[in-house]
Protein backbone atom coordinates (compact mmCIF):
# COMPACT_ATOMS: atom_id res chain seq x y z
CA UNK A 1 0.00 0.00 0.00
CA UNK A 2 1.62 3.19 -1.20
CA UNK A 3 0.00 5.71 0.95
CA UNK A 4 0.22 4.06 4.33
CA UNK A 5 3.89 5.80 4.72
CA UNK A 6 2.71 9.31 4.34
CA UNK A 7 -0.38 7.94 6.55
CA UNK A 8 2.18 7.26 9.04
CA UNK A 9 4.15 10.60 8.81
CA UNK A 10 0.61 12.44 8.81
CA UNK A 11 -0.43 10.69 11.59
CA UNK A 12 3.22 10.70 13.69
CA UNK A 13 3.07 14.59 12.88
CA UNK A 14 -0.51 14.72 14.36
CA UNK A 15 0.40 12.23 17.33
CA UNK A 16 3.51 15.33 18.74
CA UNK A 17 0.58 18.02 17.88
CA UNK A 18 -1.34 16.35 20.45
CA UNK A 19 0.95 15.74 22.85
CA UNK A 20 2.15 18.85 22.78
CA UNK A 21 -1.34 20.52 23.27
CA UNK A 22 -1.91 17.97 26.10
CA UNK A 23 1.25 18.91 27.47
CA UNK A 24 0.62 22.90 27.58
CA UNK A 25 -3.25 22.37 29.02
CA UNK A 26 -1.23 19.74 31.41
CA UNK A 27 1.44 22.12 33.05
CA UNK A 28 -1.74 25.21 32.85
CA UNK A 29 -3.74 23.60 34.62
CA UNK A 30 -1.51 22.18 37.11
CA UNK A 31 0.22 25.69 37.49
CA UNK A 32 -2.93 27.57 37.90
CA UNK A 33 -4.10 24.94 40.91
CA UNK A 34 -1.23 25.77 42.80
CA UNK A 35 -2.65 28.03 45.56
CA UNK A 36 -6.21 26.63 45.13
CA UNK A 37 -5.40 23.40 45.24
CA UNK A 38 -2.02 22.88 47.22
CA UNK A 39 -0.86 20.03 49.83
CA UNK A 40 -1.05 16.56 49.17
CA UNK A 41 -3.28 16.43 45.96
CA UNK A 42 -1.63 18.89 44.23
CA UNK A 43 2.13 16.72 44.64
CA UNK A 44 -0.27 13.61 43.63
CA UNK A 45 -1.04 15.79 40.81
CA UNK A 46 2.44 17.43 39.75
CA UNK A 47 4.05 13.83 40.12
CA UNK A 48 1.65 12.09 37.79
CA UNK A 49 1.85 15.15 35.02
CA UNK A 50 5.66 14.97 35.52
CA UNK A 51 5.98 11.33 35.08
CA UNK A 52 3.38 11.62 32.15
CA UNK A 53 5.73 14.60 30.45
CA UNK A 54 8.89 12.41 30.88
CA UNK A 55 7.48 9.70 29.89
CA UNK A 56 7.10 11.46 26.62
CA UNK A 57 10.68 11.79 25.65
CA UNK A 58 10.84 8.25 26.82
CA UNK A 59 11.80 6.99 23.06
CA UNK A 60 14.59 9.82 22.61
CA UNK A 61 15.79 8.79 25.92
CA UNK A 62 16.23 5.25 25.31
CA UNK A 63 17.70 6.14 21.50
CA UNK A 64 20.14 8.75 23.16
CA UNK A 65 21.36 6.15 25.39
CA UNK A 66 21.28 3.77 22.81
CA UNK A 67 19.64 1.76 25.35
CA UNK A 68 18.35 -2.12 24.39
CA UNK A 69 15.29 -2.99 26.45
CA UNK A 70 15.17 -6.86 27.13
CA UNK A 71 11.70 -8.29 25.46
CA UNK A 72 10.57 -9.32 29.74
CA UNK A 73 10.91 -5.51 30.32
CA UNK A 74 9.41 -4.16 27.36
CA UNK A 75 6.74 -3.22 29.33
CA UNK A 76 8.05 -0.99 32.07
CA UNK A 77 7.64 2.36 30.09
CA UNK A 78 3.95 1.57 29.83
CA UNK A 79 4.05 0.61 33.10
CA UNK A 80 5.26 3.93 34.08
CA UNK A 81 3.22 5.68 32.18
CA UNK A 82 -0.25 4.29 33.76
CA UNK A 83 1.41 4.71 37.23
CA UNK A 84 1.75 8.40 36.54
CA UNK A 85 -1.93 8.64 35.56
CA UNK A 86 -3.20 6.77 38.46
CA UNK A 87 -1.10 9.31 40.54
CA UNK A 88 -2.69 12.19 38.92
CA UNK A 89 -6.10 10.76 38.37
CA UNK A 90 -5.96 10.20 42.34
CA UNK A 91 -4.30 13.57 43.03
CA UNK A 92 -7.75 14.96 40.87
CA UNK A 93 -10.63 12.84 42.88
CA UNK A 94 -9.13 14.09 46.23
CA UNK A 95 -8.90 17.67 44.51
CA UNK A 96 -11.99 17.47 43.05
CA UNK A 97 -13.87 16.12 46.76
CA UNK A 98 -12.47 18.91 48.41
CA UNK A 99 -13.22 21.75 45.45
CA UNK A 100 -16.88 20.59 46.22
CA UNK A 101 -16.41 21.43 49.67
CA UNK A 102 -14.50 25.29 48.90
CA UNK A 103 -17.33 26.13 46.78
CA UNK A 104 -19.86 25.53 49.53
CA UNK A 105 -17.90 27.22 51.84
CA UNK A 106 -17.46 30.29 49.29
CA UNK A 107 -21.47 29.73 48.97
CA UNK A 108 -21.91 30.43 52.35
CA UNK A 109 -19.68 33.43 52.78
CA UNK A 110 -21.57 34.92 49.96
CA UNK A 111 -24.65 34.63 51.95
CA UNK A 112 -22.66 35.99 55.28
CA UNK A 113 -21.07 39.11 53.66
CA UNK A 114 -24.84 39.86 52.55
CA UNK A 115 -26.40 39.50 55.87
CA UNK A 116 -23.78 40.98 57.58
CA UNK A 117 -24.31 44.40 54.88
CA UNK A 118 -27.82 44.13 55.91
CA UNK A 119 -27.10 44.52 59.19
CA UNK A 120 -24.67 47.13 59.23
CA UNK A 121 -26.82 49.60 57.36
CA UNK A 122 -29.62 48.57 60.05
CA UNK A 123 -27.54 49.45 62.66
CA UNK A 124 -25.55 52.62 61.20
CA UNK A 125 -29.30 53.81 60.39
CA UNK A 126 -29.97 53.37 64.32
CA UNK A 127 -27.12 54.84 64.87
CA UNK A 128 -27.74 58.44 62.76
CA UNK A 129 -31.38 58.18 63.87
CA UNK A 130 -30.32 57.70 67.97
CA UNK A 131 -28.07 60.49 67.15
CA UNK A 132 -30.66 63.06 65.83
CA UNK A 133 -32.87 62.15 68.54
CA UNK A 134 -30.51 62.62 70.71
CA UNK B 1 -13.21 17.46 31.19
CA UNK B 2 -16.31 15.22 31.08
CA UNK B 3 -16.08 14.77 27.39
CA UNK B 4 -12.45 13.43 28.05
CA UNK B 5 -13.32 11.12 30.78
CA UNK B 6 -15.89 10.13 28.89
CA UNK B 7 -14.50 9.13 25.78
CA UNK B 8 -11.09 8.00 27.29
CA UNK B 9 -13.61 5.39 29.04
CA UNK B 10 -14.84 4.26 25.89
CA UNK B 11 -11.28 3.38 24.90
CA UNK B 12 -11.64 0.75 27.85
CA UNK B 13 -14.61 -0.71 25.51
CA UNK B 14 -12.64 -0.56 22.25
CA UNK B 15 -10.44 -3.25 22.30
CA UNK B 16 -13.22 -5.69 23.02
CA UNK B 17 -15.03 -4.24 19.82
CA UNK B 18 -11.77 -4.14 17.81
CA UNK B 19 -11.41 -7.90 18.42
CA UNK B 20 -15.35 -8.28 17.78
CA UNK B 21 -14.79 -6.22 13.86
CA UNK B 22 -11.10 -8.46 13.32
CA UNK B 23 -12.55 -11.82 13.89
CA UNK B 24 -15.44 -10.88 11.25
CA UNK B 25 -13.28 -9.48 9.07
CA UNK B 26 -10.16 -11.57 9.68
CA UNK B 27 -7.50 -12.97 7.05
CA UNK B 28 -8.62 -9.79 4.40
CA UNK B 29 -6.00 -7.54 6.20
CA UNK B 30 -8.32 -4.51 4.84
CA UNK B 31 -8.55 -2.88 8.19
CA UNK B 32 -5.24 -2.88 9.16
CA UNK B 33 -5.58 1.11 9.46
CA UNK B 34 -7.88 0.03 12.69
CA UNK B 35 -5.18 -0.16 14.67
CA UNK B 36 -5.02 3.42 14.65
CA UNK B 37 -7.99 4.41 15.78
CA UNK B 38 -8.07 3.52 19.66
CA UNK B 39 -4.61 5.58 19.75
CA UNK B 40 -6.47 8.59 18.34
CA UNK B 41 -9.41 8.00 20.67
CA UNK B 42 -7.36 8.16 23.70
CA UNK B 43 -5.10 11.26 22.54
CA UNK B 44 -8.04 12.85 21.40
CA UNK B 45 -10.19 12.21 24.71
CA UNK B 46 -7.08 12.86 27.10
CA UNK B 47 -6.63 16.41 25.13
CA UNK B 48 -10.23 17.44 25.96
CA UNK B 49 -9.90 16.46 29.63
CA UNK B 50 -7.17 18.34 29.60
CA UNK B 51 -8.08 21.28 28.44
CA UNK B 52 -11.03 21.18 30.57
CA UNK B 53 -8.65 20.79 33.55
CA UNK B 54 -6.58 24.06 32.12
CA UNK B 55 -10.15 26.03 32.48
CA UNK B 56 -10.98 24.85 35.50
CA UNK B 57 -7.67 25.42 36.73
CA UNK B 58 -7.61 29.02 35.40
CA UNK B 59 -11.29 29.45 37.57
CA UNK B 60 -10.28 27.84 40.86
CA UNK B 61 -7.55 30.55 41.08
CA UNK B 62 -10.01 33.50 40.41
CA UNK B 63 -12.34 31.43 42.57
CA UNK B 64 -9.42 31.31 45.37
CA UNK B 65 -8.75 34.70 45.14
CA UNK B 66 -12.28 35.90 45.47
CA UNK B 67 -12.65 33.29 48.43
CA UNK B 68 -9.50 35.26 50.24
CA UNK B 69 -10.87 38.63 49.65
CA UNK B 70 -14.76 37.50 51.33
CA UNK B 71 -12.75 35.72 53.95
CA UNK B 72 -11.39 39.35 54.83
CA UNK B 73 -14.15 40.94 54.31
CA UNK B 74 -16.17 39.10 56.69
CA UNK B 75 -13.78 39.91 58.87
CA UNK B 76 -13.85 43.48 58.27
CA UNK B 77 -17.21 43.49 58.52
CA UNK B 78 -17.69 41.84 61.83
CA UNK B 79 -15.45 44.20 63.06
CA UNK B 80 -17.53 46.96 62.25
CA UNK B 81 -20.68 45.50 63.72
CA UNK B 82 -19.41 44.78 66.50
CA UNK B 83 -18.30 48.64 66.70
CA UNK B 84 -21.52 49.86 66.04
CA UNK B 85 -23.36 47.22 68.31
CA UNK B 86 -21.10 48.87 71.40
CA UNK B 87 -21.41 52.49 70.44
CA UNK B 88 -25.44 51.58 69.63
CA UNK B 89 -25.10 50.33 73.61
CA UNK B 90 -23.40 53.38 75.27
CA UNK B 91 -25.84 55.68 73.21
CA UNK B 92 -29.06 53.42 75.25
CA UNK B 93 -27.46 53.65 78.33
CA UNK B 94 -26.44 57.39 77.87
CA UNK B 95 -30.12 58.37 76.07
Amino acid sequence: MAWMPTVLATSSLAFIIFRLLIFVAQWTGILALRRSSRGFPWILMIAGVSIGSLMVFWPFIADLLSFEMHLSWSYLPGLISTLGSMLFAVGFAIHGLRSARATERQAELELLVAAMAEDLQRLQGQGTGNRSHG
Amino acid sequence: MLCGVISNSLTLVLPFLFILFSSRASGSGAYDWLMFIPGVVVMFGSLLFFVGFALHGLKAARATERQAELEMLVAAMSEDLQRLQGQDTTNRSHG
